[in-house]
């Protein structure tokens, strides 16, 4: 019985079929010419990005890798051995270079994996930033009642309207190099890294209330520099 | 577990709560707090969309040409890393 009726279902659906295909070739229009056509218009306007010779690259990038480096690790020194094992690695990967994205956001995504790494060796010669330190940065925020010293004055961090302002992303910077060497990392790791909080623990060993911390006194200090030193003023303006 | 929440401990669990799912009591004892605390309301929403602000920036540099400068690469540094990738590709 199920059988007579898949049976049935499949001579309908061959007939159907092959009345359409009939009814295509009748208009001049194979469906095959269409789809080939359709495909390839696509593939060719997708232009495969290439590398330009690895020569070039420190004229080219170097520079904007060094500043992307020293916004994450702050020090000079720190930032321009990233950039120099950056473009090393980019150099033996070179090969299985895709072309998906753009030769700069590349070697951006390389030297980003070497900022963590950089993160997880230094962890020894990091100076120890304990629990109470944060706890006792945090304590400063308030009164003997857990009140706030100062109340938020009402601003909010819009895209549209900062995204594109350098300025705001140097008075940004500057704020964030006032937080402590590990706090300043696990915000990194958090905030521009976007990693789990579990990933972070690993990355700088240290233990997940210690990281929440962290990361509590870094947006309230965060928070307030930048009202202080930028959206007062600016209202004020 | 504590009903009456003062700023700081608010502050404290609104932190939490982005880099984890809040508990369902400690969800409700903030929530509790910040339908009567405008200031701890206002640290929430700045907070969180600076979160958002920052997740735009970091696509941004990363994609566009947008760091502004003056840091540069030292000159040693330029053509030390200039020399070592001559070195690696001959």
């Amino acid at each position: 019985m199920t059988n007579e009726i898949f049976e049935l279902y499949r001579n309908v659906w061959l007939y159907n079929s092959q009345i359409f295909r009939r009814a295509f070739e009748k208009f001049g229009l194979s469906l095959k010419i269409m789809d080939k056509e359709s495909r390839m218009v696509p593939s060719e306007d997708k232009k495969k990005n290439t590398l330009s010779s690895p020569d070039k690259w420190v004229d080219l990038y170097g520079n904007y890798l060094y500043r992307f480096a020293l916004g994450r690790l702050r020090n000079p020194n720190e930032a321009e051995n990233i950039v120099q094992e950056t473009f090393l690695a980019a150099l033996t990967a070179r090969e299985r270079f895709a072309g998906k994205s753009s030769e700069r956001t590349w070697l951006i995504g390389i030297l980003k994996h070497k900022v963590i790494d950089h993160f997880r060796k230094n962890y020894r010669e990091r100076p120890v930033t304990d629990l109470t330190d944060n706890e006792k940065a945090i304590d400063t925020f308030y009164d003997h009642v857990g009140h706030p010293n100062r109340s938020p004055s009402d601003w909010m961090p819009e895209s549209k309207k900062l995204l594109d302002n350098k300025e705001f992303w140097e008075a940004f910077h500057k704020c964030l190099n006032k937080l402590p060497q590990a706090t300043h990392q696990a915000f990194v790791l958090r905030e521009l890294e976007s990693l789990e909080g579990k990933k972070i623990c690993e990355t700088l060993n240290i233990s997940q209330s210690n990281l929440w911390v962290m990361l509590h006194r870094a947006r309230l200090q965060l928070r307030e520099c930048l009202e202080t030193s930028w959206f007062e003023k600016k209202q004020a303006l | 577990m504590k009903i009456i929440l003062n700023c700081k401990e608010a502050a404290r669990i609104v932190s939490e709560g982005l880099d984890s799912k809040l508990p369902f009591t400690k969800k409700i004892t903030l929530r509790f707090h910040l339908i009567m605390c405008k200031g701890c309301t206002l640290y929430q929403n700045q907070i969180t969309a600076l979160r958002a602000l920052l997740h735009d920036y970091n696509n941004k540099i990363e994609q566009e040409d947008f760091l502004p400068g003056p840091p540069l690469l030292s000159q040693d540094g330029q053509s030390r890393i200039k020399s070592l990738i001559k070195k690696a590709l001959s």
